[in-house]
């Protein structure tokens, strides 16, 4: 029962990290109409900066400080580059334009640090472990990680439901051409919108650096589980992403425990239940 | 208009194919230079193991003065990332391509296991530095086909004689789901068991991944008498980190094959010490080749070798010992290949020989690790050989 | 319609298989093998490109067919000797073909993004498969000891031990799969999955299950891409869980976009043309160490510049075959035997609620046979929810359907259309890549529930070119028609399709007095057999021609009559205040 336990915290705050990088892409998804496939590699970025500014700067918290607004420069140059040519291009192109960014980043990714797979140091303020029962311990910065993550998405939650900003975003989400023809900038919002679905992913990156190793392929595997979740969702809904992130992430964890081959076949199972019951997702609109 | 077109594609196409013939085309070698093509991994969690091998290997060609029995040696080295799928690819490229003489490699048994398919049908002299795949001398031997490292089975079990040794009766085993981790936890299995021990549960997560905590967790709930663990290069830094800071050092003794703590003793500190392992190596060894070795080893690079380095040192004097025998003739293939199986030498791991599947019968100490050092503190098991079960040549 | 390929590119084609067939006097091992494993890929691409190109789904799970074909090879071959090469290649395309039909049975559910996701979900769950467990090998690959081999009476006829035997055989496959995708693509099932990719709605509309065709091409590029591994497993003997990877499934996608997509030849220079450049980036010798030792760059770079600079890919380069142009079938166009006119529609309490709103409340109404029925109101009252309730587009909340009698209330839309209704769309809903006569072809193969015979097909779409005088303009690619030509269009291939009950959206807007004049004229002599249902605000042509004015006002029918009876219904007065007022006065 004590494994199932820890099991289950393992899961949500893995859930809560997915939860951060899916956010990103079903902002940029459901607003920009983009599939980025180059989503995983910000969370990669992130991650490698984490590494990177930690050294400099010894503390990971001093370092996402820093690498946030970091990762919205990059991100804002990059849909000024590249991804604003996507716009008008059909699914299958922008499918393999940003497949070939991976390609880049990744190799960039190894040029700058190469391929050994490298860790990063939990603060020392928050490392060690936390005696939750007889003979069993969590780490505290997972703890700590958790909470931090649940905290961003209650500011992301106020801001998307609150604010003017907010509104422009549920607004372009639900009719991006009304949105244009009523006559906000588009460009400004949509690089807005890019900025800060590279920096949720990115950010995503840099906070789970300490629980997870640094190695090439991590960018990977986040975007496909990013995929799933925005499916589980609903493309364009943070509350669909919400609760998509946190089923997988349990659904993963208890996976592990009681079917330890086929754990990474529970996440899509669990992908598929939803799809045929609801179509567009728990959130989402009911057509694409 | 289409008759142009049609011109400009033909004659692109033709100049294209030409200008990429050129890998394709067989070079000129350089008169009399033997070339040895090395497939090892440069990148990934098991680079400081290729990297390792490379030094080593290299390091005896230049003792020598960079040739072996008159012919120089020229090194062509490809990174196989330890990945399998790139395996056939990059075996294909060394032997038919650059139609090595000499191929050496590697490091993963599953790459390994891709190599040697083909060097079997090639024929090519083949050293196998590391890779402990079994079928290796077991069942996919061959006369071309040397290892001067171990096969998996074989440590699994000289482990098992030291745990048991030590009065360990009951464990859990933790390792990377591929077929090194299988065929070290199979053999520890078999002898541990047979030798009165039981293994209560079997941990196992898909290569290469380094998520430990799920593992540690499992293994903190049942608290077993010690923990029989194979994991290496970066992943074995992580998991050792790992395991100490979820408070297990202490409470639950861990014990494995060498590889768990070689190369990794700077990364991991003191939570390190107390780790009891088994290897063909240990830091310190008392005989004259290794201190001469060591000795070498630290003024070209610097640091200490360890267990990757002798292998790949080991495989340059296996292949000395068979060109000498023919004078540097590659052509006598089945006079070099009998002499390299008849080799037999003072190594720095000690005494060293070939069993008839021409894989190492040597010596396997039980070490601890402790402020940085593996020390040995016995012999586990002596002139230890491998079954070579199903080995038909 | 996608065209065979043009001289040129035959030539080409031509050129590549005589150079592959003489490799062994010309090239070493290497390059042997380099050249089997692009004919094993540009099988499995082209398979692929009957997906994208063809039937116009984007799978980005396609490697898992490629995978498992290779790894039923696996399966079947015993320890240390050779399997049956017939075995292991039907194993191949079998076990390829069975994933396929189960993934695809969910996957065609879905569309667009969804498609996309569910596909990838789908060879990410058999990935996991194969990679975590030991089924097969597990992460370290699965190894074949002896290849495939094929022994006739006791003699060893064909062995994939030698090199040579398996670059030709997989030449030889590679000719073969080409051949019959061109066929299998032009032929009416697969003119049907063309039909699908260029405009899903008008195909369901015209009656036929678009998810049962596109389950059969996904089944089918299954395992012809389960072929493609069988023959990739056997260069090496080794199969390593990565082939079933998105990344494989990715590079399918990139080599089907660089040859052309929906050529088909396409795929076969695609796969070559990315295997070169990746050996080419990879070497030195050719580009430098500076740019080989880190090729993914130059890789990206190069991707992203074809897809940018040549969207159509290679084949948009070469020169396209023209079309062989319609000709009337001999014997002219007779007048069809008349098959009893148009059916009576019973309307009876209809409605549709969409969460709160109720666009259609309880409309209970009979259409004759054989009339003009209109339906107007104003904008917003239902008209167009009211039309897709009775041909299937959307589902009924309440109410009943009655087709000459028949209940059809539950029907989906293509079985609706089965039974004989048709329509046009407010936004025509034609296809676009064919021609005038080729969309009509398509919508006269619905006929009936078997499908018409060539013979019927022909005459079918000369008489409804002839009905709507299009009959020089039959061989026009949709793209290049007038906005009314198009509509012109839509009503022949609802002639063609055969249908009796005509659902018309709006087929006078926009029109000029000329045109109208033309169709209302249309209309009426359609409806010497047809049962004919407008939508339209134009009431002069209404007046002119309806013989009975339905009225619709927020979703409630307050009136149905002839078209004097609606001049003087107060109620109608009462919606349209004013709108009849010059009428009147005209008709006074």
């Amino acid at each position: 029962m004590d494994l199932v336990l820890v099991q289950i915290f393992n899961g949500i705050q893995y859930g809560f990290l997915i939860f951060l990088a899916a956010s990103g892409l079903t902002l940029v998804f459901g607003i920009l109409g983009v599939i980025n496939l180059a989503h995983g590699s910000f969370y990669m970025l992130g991650a490698y900066l984490a590494l990177t500014l930690t050294q400099l700067t010894g503390d990971v918290f001093l370092a996402v400080a820093i690498g946030i607004p970091l990762a919205v420069a990059f991100g804002a140059a990059i849909e000024w580059a590249f991804v604003r040519h996507l716009y008008a291009r059909d699914h299958l192109q922008q499918v393999l334009l940003t497949f070939a960014l991976i390609l880049i980043f990744n190799e960039v990714q190894r040029i700058g640090w190469g391929s050994y797979p490298h860790g990063v140091p939990a603060p020392s303020y928050l490392s060690g472990s936390v005696r939750l029962a007889d003979g069993l311990t969590y780490p505290v910065y997972r703890l700590a990680l958790t909470a931090i993550c649940a905290a961003l998405a209650v500011a992301m939650f106020l801001v998307i439901q609150k604010t003017r900003i907010g509104r422009l975003i549920r607004a372009g989400e639900s009719n991006r051409e009304m949105t244009e023809l009523l006559g906000f900038d588009a460009t400004r919002l949509y690089r807005l919108v890019f900025a800060a679905g590279t920096a949720l992913a990115a950010l995503a990156g840099m906070l789970a650096a300490p629980v997870e190793s640094v190695y090439p392929g991590i960018g990977e595997r986040v975007l496909i589980i990013s995929f799933v979740v925005v499916v589980i969702g609903g493309i364009g809904s943070i509350r669909g992403a919400f609760l998509g992130a946190i089923a997988i992430g349990i659904a993963d964890a208890l996976g592990k425990v009681f079917l330890p081959n086929l754990a990474g076949v529970v996440v899509y199972a669990l992908m598929a239940s939803v799809l045929v019951v609801r179509p567009g997702g728990l959130f989402g609109r009911a057509v694409r | 208009m289409s008759s142009t077109r049609r011109d400009f594609l033909s004659t692109a196409m033709a100049l294209g194919a030409l200008g990429l013939t050129g890998p394709f085309v067989r070079r000129a070698q350089a008169a009399g230079a033997l070339k040895v093509g090395l497939l090892l991994p440069a990148s990934g969690t098991y680079a400081p193991l290729g990297e390792a091998i490379t030094r080593g290997a290299k390091l005896y060609v230049s003792q020598k003065g960079g040739s072996l029995a008159g012919r120089a040696v020229e090194f062509v080295a490809l990174d196989d990332e330890s990945a399998p799928p790139k395996a056939t690819e990059l075996t294909n490229k060394l032997v038919f391509g650059e139609n090595v003489d000499v191929l050496m490699g590697t490091v993963h048994s599953g790459v390994a296991a891709a190599m040697v398919k083909i060097a079997r049908e090639a024929g090519v002299t083949t050293l196998v530095p590391n890779a402990g795949a079994d079928a290796i001398t077991r069942a996919m031997c061959a006369p071309n086909i040397f290892r001067t490292s171990f096969a998996n089975g074989q440590i699994g079990a000289a482990t098992a004689k030291a745990m048991l040794a030590a009065g360990v009766k009951e464990a859990m085993t933790c390792t990377w789901r591929y077929a090194a981790g299988e065929e070290m936890v199979g053999g520890f299995k078999e002898t541990f068991e047979a030798g009165g021990g039981k293994v209560t549960k079997d941990i196992a997560l898909p290569f290469p991944d380094v998520e430990f905590q799920s593992a540690l967790a499992e293994i903190a709930a049942a608290k077993p008498q010690a923990v029989y663990s194979f994991f290496a290069g970066g992943g074995a830094a992580k998991f050792i980190k790992d395991y100490a800071a979820a408070g297990l050092s202490g409470a639950v003794p861990l014990w494995g094959p060498g590889f768990l703590t070689d190369g990794v003793e700077q990364a991991v500190g003191a939570a390190g010490n107390g780790i009891r392992t088994v290897l063909h190596y240990a830091d310190g060894l008392d005989n004259p080749e290794n201190k001469a070795f060591s000795a070498t080893f630290k003024a070209a690079h610097g640091i200490d070798p360890d267990v990757y380095a002798v292998q790949g040192w080991d495989a340059m004097q296996v292949l000395d010992i068979g060109l000498a025998a023919v004078s540097g003739d590659t052509a006598k293939k089945d006079a070099m290949h009998a002499a390299m199986a008849a080799a037999k030498f003072a190594s720095p791991r000690g005494p060293f020989e070939f069993s008839a599947s021409r894989n190492p019968k040597q010596n396997f100490y039980a070490r601890e690790l402790k402020d940085g050092k593996n020390r040995m503190t016995g012999i586990a098991a002596a002139s230890f050989a491998d079954s070579g079960k199903g080995c038909r040549a | 319609m996608i065209r065979l390929p043009s001289f040129p590119v035959l030539v080409l084609l031509a050129a590549l298989a005589i150079v592959c067939a003489a490799l062994p006097w010309m090239a070493g091992p290497y390059l042997v093998k380099f050249v089997t494993r692009v004919l094993a890929t540009a099988i499995f691409v082209m398979s692929l490109d009957l997906l994208i190109g063809v039937t116009g789904l984007v799978s980005f799970g396609h490697a898992a067919w490629f995978g498992l074909g290779a790894y039923a090879v696996w399966f079947v071959t015993p320890a240390y000797e050779a399997a049956d090469l017939p075995k292991a290649l039907g194993a191949a395309v079998a076990l390829a073909g069975l994933g396929a039909a189960v993934v695809g049975a969910f996957a065609v559910r879905t569309r667009g993004f969804y498609f996309i996701m569910v596909t990838l979900a789908a060879s990410q769950m058999i990935f996991a498969l194969f990679h975590d467990t030991r089924i097969a090998g597990g992460s370290d690959g699965a190894s074949i000891d002896v290849k495939p081999a094929l022994e006739i009476a006791g003699r060893t006829v064909l062995d994939f031990q030698s090199r040579n035997t398996l670059l030709w055989t997989a030449l030889g496959l590679t000719v073969v799969t080409l051949v019959g995708l061109l066929v299998l693509t032009r032929s009416r099932f697969g003119r049907i999955l063309q039909g699908l990719k260029a405009n899903e709605t008008r195909m369901n509309a015209l009656g036929f299950d678009g998810a049962r065709y596109k389950w059969a091409s996904f089944v089918i590029s299954g395992m012809v891409a389960g072929l493609g591994g069988a023959i990739y497993a056997s260069i090496d003997g080794f199969v390593p869980p990565e082939i079933l990877g998105w990344r494989e499934s990715g590079l399918a996608i990139m080599m089907v976009v660089l040859g052309g997509v929906g050529t088909l030849w396409g795929s076969i220079v695609g796969a070559l043309i990315y295997a070169l450049a990746e050996e080419g980036l990879k070497s030195a010798a050719i580009v430098g160490s500076a740019v080989s030792d880190h090729w993914p760059i130059a890789m990206g770079v190069f991707l992203i510049a074809a897809v940018l600079g040549a969207p159509k890919g290679l084949g948009g380069l070469m020169p396209v075959r023209a079309a062989r142009p319609w000709a009337a079938p001999d014997g002219g166009t007779a007048e069809e035997r008349s098959s009893g006119g148009g059916p009576k529609l019973e309307v009876s309490g209809l409605s549709r609620r969409f969460g709160g709103l109720t666009a259609v409340d309880g409309v209970t109404v009979t259409f004759e046979p054989n009339r003009i029925h209109a339906v107007i109101g104003p904008n917003g009252a239902g008209k167009t929810t009211f039309t897709n309730l009775i041909t299937g587009a959307l589902e009924v909340s309440g109410g009943t359907i009655k087709l000459s009698g028949a209940d059809i209330t539950g029907y989906s839309a293509h079985a609706k259309a089965r039974q004989g209704i048709g329509r046009s769309f407010q936004r025509t809903n034609v296809l676009p890549a064919f021609t005038v006569a080729e969309n009509c072809a398509i919508a006269a193969q619905a006929r009936g529930l078997a499908g018409a015979s060539r013979a019927d097909e022909a005459a079918a779409v000369a008489r409804a070119l002839a009905a709507l005088g299009l009959v020089d303009r039959a061989d026009r690619v949709v793209s290049t028609l007038s906005h009314g030509e198009q509509r012109q269009l839509e009503i022949a291939m609802l002639i063609a399709s055969g249908a009796k009950l005509l659902m018309l959206d709006e087929p006078l807007a926009g029109t000029g007095p000329e045109e109208t004049q033309r169709v209302t004229a249309l209309l009426k002599e359609l409806a010497r057999d047809h049962t004919i249902l407008i939508i339209e605000h134009d009431m002069d042509a209404i007046f002119a021609c309806a013989d009975t004015i339905t009225v619709l006002v927020n979703g409630r029918l307050i009136a149905h009559g002839s078209a004097d009876e609606i001049r003087r219904d107060a109620k109608v007065r009462e919606a349209y205040l004013g709108r009849f007022a010059g009428v009147e006065e005209e008709a006074a």
